[in-house]
């Protein structure tokens, strides 16, 4: 029994690392003209010969820094500020919906809030800053890179939010801010000096996933960033199907992962500044004074940041039911149903296919992750925590152009189970590790407790581990659908254009198709996530509600 | 031993048609009958445009009608830019996958086609064997697309020229000109364009270029031939010093661009600009009727005239259901599809049907069609030619390299 | 030095259940005053009343005074109230040292060297600046715990069961080690190990809040005697 167990595991290891390897070599390869099938030598020469190619990496560059370094300062502000307030319970209680939402939708939307002509300058026209026709004065998308950085902050806080959130228990940061402040000091230095310097740590990963994403995100920089130059991820997309340029697009996808490196480097030195600064403030013995304006900045960050999120949503709700809604109007002068039962072949098709992988990516996901984690717990398969997140650190592109390459290689580009295996490869990072935290606290007496009883493997596995494990399994396959949900690229590049999701769909046909449209594709996207959250929120609980009904319902007449 | 015989008869027959599908390739000149019979039950990938809702509507109900009347299924595959494509099937041809390509019909025209033709990556004359082509007009722009002859290796789809939309509550008269729109911007109308390579951005360009060149012979002799040929610094040194003055009067200052022809619209209706791109005549009334545009929006051209040019389909050498491919070709061009695709309740776009000599049923579906005032009243202006293929590509790195930095 | 004073004490949980009801007690510079009862009486948050760090849904009434100085609406950390509790949470980000200079208040670079390494050394645990709190003993953390407190200058010294997670024989090392240090200060501690308490200390009960003669007994032992 044990080899072929060995061999399970070695299997879904292989599987898991097969994409990534072979998609490393076939990016490097067509890079320095190893496969002349591929691409001809001098991929780098021709990349960094592109007119764009310079300034689209300060783009790039520009762009995922700021955002990572809002992200993370917005985070410890909300932390500080608002830790421990009603405004956090409401908080705590938003984030993993709104983390549900994919980046499209989030950015779609945002686009209608923040534009000259969109909802922001509506609401106060004509009658409060007296305009009758959109101000001149900024425009969405801008040529700096703002509303993409403005995107990226909000899309991505809720998740350095949720990760900090679920690592405050572990930091007793009631008493830490009971001695700090008996010690003189104010709760923002108590935060800075004593709760930060140890939550960091445990934040670090997921800051560099963050990172990562932020400085070669595609879909986001289509729909928020600039269009010329774009972001070099954005540029590379565009030479990558192009034989003539796909050594060039290689090249590049190699420089921009080098990219990443460097900032990684960066932002370790960074670190270690700051750190050693914090050191010696903390040694300082100053007290320091009130916190009132900076809390007042603080609450008003996260609530605008909030609202900035929850607006989105509502904008794209009412814009898909909307018919004439002309600046300055706050609210539509026509609706319609017309968006949606007119356009039923543009929404039902993509949502379907989206439903479909999305459905098969969870099952696969908890499958394999069941299947290591259980195997994990034989000692059969080794734990390998920080392997897991290799996909959300490679950058996408980077690892997607050289898979697509032996994807083509192979003649398996285009497929069903393609698209669904690579989303796979984004998706079980996320199960693994959201499983493993509960797989590993879960008693292992239950399971013995059971084997005294007589039941066998399958038997506790069934009906005492998976049952007990309710709650995580139903999270992990919200997050695996929301996941596979917002994958733009994998579909696109993988999909060779076969398999429309909602996620390609609103990307490409955005800018050419109806806004009314787009709105209700991205409240399509928006809608199936969220709805596998209220399942994995309200199934757990009914089980539970069931069990007590069950035991009140039980007439105890009949027992005595 | 009968029931052997049947047994061994049937196997027979099940062999040749085994056989038979498999050696069914058709060719471009195989009888029609035999190119309907293996169309049946097959599935055409037919790789399109996917930005416009309203013509991924009109190929939905393509799809439906040639599911009724052929057996075959349409599967509108959704491009951004089918330049991608082509890059695809040069890829296919390079590694040999010489069948079973993933594209079996594809709409191009121009620089696309252009690639295309020289580098063999079209099956064949295949255009003129259709029933339908005989009531294709007889015109340059049909005959040779962006001056490179056609050949029957595509078929036509669609004729386009560029217009342009204001709304008349804001703008009673727009600029007509070239010269009349500098004017413009520089009082205070709003006004952008999508940036090159977007199709919309690079057929603006090149009627600037076209415009600011008019009246010197040696332009158009250029703009005629390839562009290597040409000295392509001189010719287009007015196009970039109109532009150096333009861009910083647009909205975002030529430094943010719209994507589209279709967002440029959306600007309009937003009032964030006077004056919209398109590429399509009648465009403004399907979007009034629609609700995207006010009632008050009308169409026009400038009046030198502005450039129109003819859209095609063609089937890549290594389509895996050709037969279906030319099917579907064939109905792009049957008056029952045209006439639907000229009407604005549905796309709206000129045909390429010379209705003088269709049935007189037929014709009546074209006479049928209203218009409306939104559209651009026909005859409204001429058509100038498009320049030689080979120039969009050397303006939009031309631009790219100016103004995409 | 000022002494401790509590004015009429009551405090009520949210659904209106009594803790304590008018309590009022005065602790003088250099005297302990004992809190006794059974769990969930109240003691403990008599304490996070006073530091001003009570569940905001807990009600109170009363005031509690520094000498002549008001503290109520004071935020915690100005009160100056130095608190001790069972767990010493020495910070596991800071070596020794750094918990301590963290708890030093002002003075110049040499003054607060000096003065943690003769801190240091008059708890016994001289050289062990850059020592990892995470590899003390037991009773070398809780005297840590108790010089930091005392480097940040407090009015007064609050204890909460700071003695309950020693064993015992540590148990009255340190308790002679906090009664020498806190001297000088008004002491409230926390406890419900009567050999806790020192000899001169008075001892307040709680529990009940409908006792006739209010919700506590003040009693010294020196009186008694």
């Amino acid at each position: 029994m044990r080899p072929y167990l060995f061999g399970l595991a070695a299997l879904v290891a292989t599987l898991f690392l097969l994409p990534i390897v072979l998609g490393a070599a076939g990016t490097v390869m067509p890079a320095f003209g190893w496969v002349d099938s591929l691409a001809t030598e001098g991929g780098f020469e021709a990349v960094v010969a592109d007119p764009r190619f310079f300034s689209a990496t300060y783009l790039s560059l520009f762009t995922g820094i700021a955002a990572t370094v809002l992200v993370l300062l917005v985070t410890l502000m909300t932390l500080v500020c608002v830790h421990d307030t009603r405004l956090w319970r409401f908080l705590s209680a938003s984030l993993p919906p709104i983390l549900a939402v994919p980046h499209a939708a989030i950015a779609v939307g945002l686009l209608f809030l923040i534009a000259p002509s969109g909802a922001l300058v509506r609401f106060v026209s004509p009658t409060l800053s007296g305009l009758t026709r959109p101000p001149t004065d900024w425009v969405v998308p801008d040529a700096g890179g703002w509303s993409l950085i403005i995107g990226l902050v909000i899309k991505e806080t809720p998740f350095l939010l949720l990760a900090a959130a679920a690592q405050l228990s572990a930091l007793n940061v009631g008493a830490s801010l009971r001695i700090g402040r008996t010690l003189g000091y104010s709760p923002a230095r108590c935060w800075s000096r004593l709760i930060l310097p140890r939550l960091y740590p445990r934040i670090r990963l997921t800051l560099l996933i963050i990172l990562a994403f932020n400085l070669t995100v595609v879909d986001m920089a289509l729909l928020l960033g600039p269009g010329s130059p774009p972001t070099l991820s954005v540029l590379l997309m565009s030479l990558v199907n192009d034989p003539d340029s796909r050594g060039a697009a290689s090249a590049g996808a190699l420089l921009l992962a080098a990219l990443v490196a460097c900032c990684f480097f960066l932002m370790w030195c960074l670190e270690h500044i700051v750190g050693k600064i914090a050191a010696a403030r903390r040694q300082s013995g100053a007290r320091g004074r009130g916190f009132g304006l900076f809390r007042f900045i603080g609450k008003g960050v996260v609530v605008s940041l909030l609202f900035a999120c929850i607006g989105s949503l509502v904008l794209l709700l009412m814009w898909s039911f909307t018919r004439r809604w002309r600046f300055p109007d706050a609210i539509p002068s026509e609706w319609t149903l017309n968006n949606w039962t007119t356009r039923g072949d543009m929404l039902l098709q993509p949502a379907w296919t989206t439903l479909t992988i999305a459905v098969t990516v969870m099952l696969v996901s908890l499958l394999s992750a069941i299947v290591w984690l259980e195997l994990e717990r034989y000692r059969i398969a080794p734990k390998m925590d920080s392997v897991w997140f290799l996909p959300l650190l490679i950058p996408q592109v980077s690892l997607l152009f050289g898979w697509q390459a032996v994807a083509l290689w192979w003649g398996i580009d285009g497929q069903w189970g393609t698209v669904v295996y690579t989303h796979w490869l984004y998706t079980v990072p996320y199960v693994v590790l959201i499983l493993a935290v509960a797989w590993r606290e879960l008693d292992p007496a239950w399971g013995h407790a059971a084997h005294s009883l007589g039941a066998g493997y399958w038997k506790v596995l069934w009906k005492i581990r998976l049952p007990m494990l309710r709650r995580p399994l139903c999270q992990a396959a919200a997050v695996a659908i929301a996941v596979s949900v917002a994958q733009y690229l994998p579909t696109l590049l993988l999909g060779a254009g076969r398999h429309q999701t909602l996620s390609t769909e609103l990307v490409t046909s955005f800018g050419g198709v109806d806004r009314r449209v787009i709105a209700a594709l991205a409240v399509l996207q928006s809608l199936l996530p969220l709805l596998a959250f209220v399942l994995a929120l309200i199934y757990p609980r009914w089980r539970q509600t069931r069990l007590q009904r069950g035991n009140s319902t039980n007439p105890s007449g009949t027992i005595a | 031993m009968t029931n052997c015989r049947n047994i061994l008869l049937s196997w027979a027959g099940a062999v040749a048609l085994l056989s038979s599908v498999q050696a069914g390739a058709v060719e471009p000149d195989s009888p029609w009958s035999e190119v309907v019979a293996e169309a049946k039950g097959q599935s055409v990938y037919f790789n399109a445009w996917g930005g416009s809702e309203r013509i991924n509507s009109y190929l939905a109900w393509v799809g439906k009608r040639l599911s009724e009347d052929y057996g075959v299924t349409l599967e509108h595959v959704k491009v951004g830019d089918i330049a991608e494509i082509v890059g695809q099937l040069e890829a296919a041809k390079l590694v040999g996958r010489d069948e079973k390509g993933n594209v079996d019909l594809m709409w191009v025209n121009g620089e696309n086609f252009a690639a295309m033709k020289r580098q063999a990556l079209t099956w064949g004359a295949f255009a003129t064997e259709l029933p339908n082509s005989q009531f294709v007009q007889d015109s340059p722009s049909i005959k040779a697309d962006f001056s490179v002859p056609v050949d029957g290796l595509e078929s036509p789809w669609g004729g386009a020229q560029l217009v342009f939309i204001h709304d008349t509550a804001t703008v009673a008269e727009p600029p007509r000109s070239a010269q009349a729109l500098m004017e413009f911007v520089k009082g205070d109308g709003r006004f952008t364009y999508p940036a090159p390579p977007a199709f919309h951005g690079t057929t603006f360009v090149k009627q600037l270029l076209i415009e600011l060149g008019a009246g010197s012979d040696a332009t158009a002799q250029a703009l005629a031939n390839d562009v290597s040929t040409s000295d392509f610094e001189s010719v287009t040194a007015p196009l970039w010093e109109y532009l150096d003055e333009f861009h910083p009067l647009l909205r975002g200052a030529g430094k943010s661009w719209p994507t589209s022809g279709e967002m440029t619209r959306q600007l309009l209706d937003d009032g964030e600009i006077d004056i919209a791109l398109s590429f399509n005549p009648n465009e403004a009334t399907a979007a009034v009727k629609g609700g995207q545009l006010p009632d008050s929006v009308r169409t026009y051209v400038f009046d030198n005239g502005t450039i129109g040019n003819t859209h095609f389909v063609t089937i890549p050498w290594n389509a895996n259901a050709k037969a279906a491919a030319m099917v579907t070709a064939n109905f792009l061009i049957s008056a029952e599809a045209q006439a639907r695709k000229a009407d604005p309740e549905f796309w709206g776009e000129p045909t390429v049907l010379d209705v003088s000599t269709l049935e007189a049923d037929d014709r009546a579906l074209f006479e049928g069609i209203d218009l409306g005032v939104w559209a651009l009243p026909i005859g409204a202006g001429s058509v100038l030619a498009e320049p030689h293929a080979s120039w969009a590509n050397a303006l939009e790195q031309a631009w790219l390299e100016r103004y995409g930095q | 030095m000022h002494s401790l004073r509590v004015d009429n004490l009551s405090l009520h949980l949210p659904n209106g259940q009594c803790l304590v009801e008018d309590l009022s007690f005065t602790i003088e510079p250099g005297s302990v005053l004992a809190l006794m009862g059974p769990s969930g009486s109240g003691k403990s948050s008599i304490l996070s009343w006073l530091t001003g760090t009570a569940d905001s849904r807990i009600s109170a009434q009363g005031s509690v005074w520094l000498g002549e100085k008001k503290l109520n609406s004071l935020p915690t950390e100005k009160r100056r109230l130095g608190l001790m509790l069972q767990q010493d949470y020495l910070f596991p980000h800071m070596s020794v040292g750094e918990n301590l200079y963290f708890g030093l208040r002002g003075g110049t670079r040499q003054s607060r060297r000096d003065r943690v390494r003769q801190s240091l050394a008059d708890a016994g645990l001289a050289g062990m600046e850059d020592r990892d709190p995470a590899t003390l003993s037991g009773g070398q953390r809780a005297r840590v715990s108790l010089v930091r407190t005392l480097l940040s200058d407090p009015c007064a010294l609050l204890l909460d069961e700071p003695f309950s997670g020693l064993d015992t024989a540590l148990r009255e090392q340190i308790r002679r080690f906090t009664w020498e240090a806190a001297a000088k200060l008004p002491v409230l501690l926390v406890t419900h190990d009567l050999a806790d308490i020192p000899l001169d200390a008075r001892v307040l009960t709680i529990g009940e809040c409908n006792h006739s003669v209010g919700p506590l007994r003040v009693q010294s032992p020196t009186q008694a005697l």
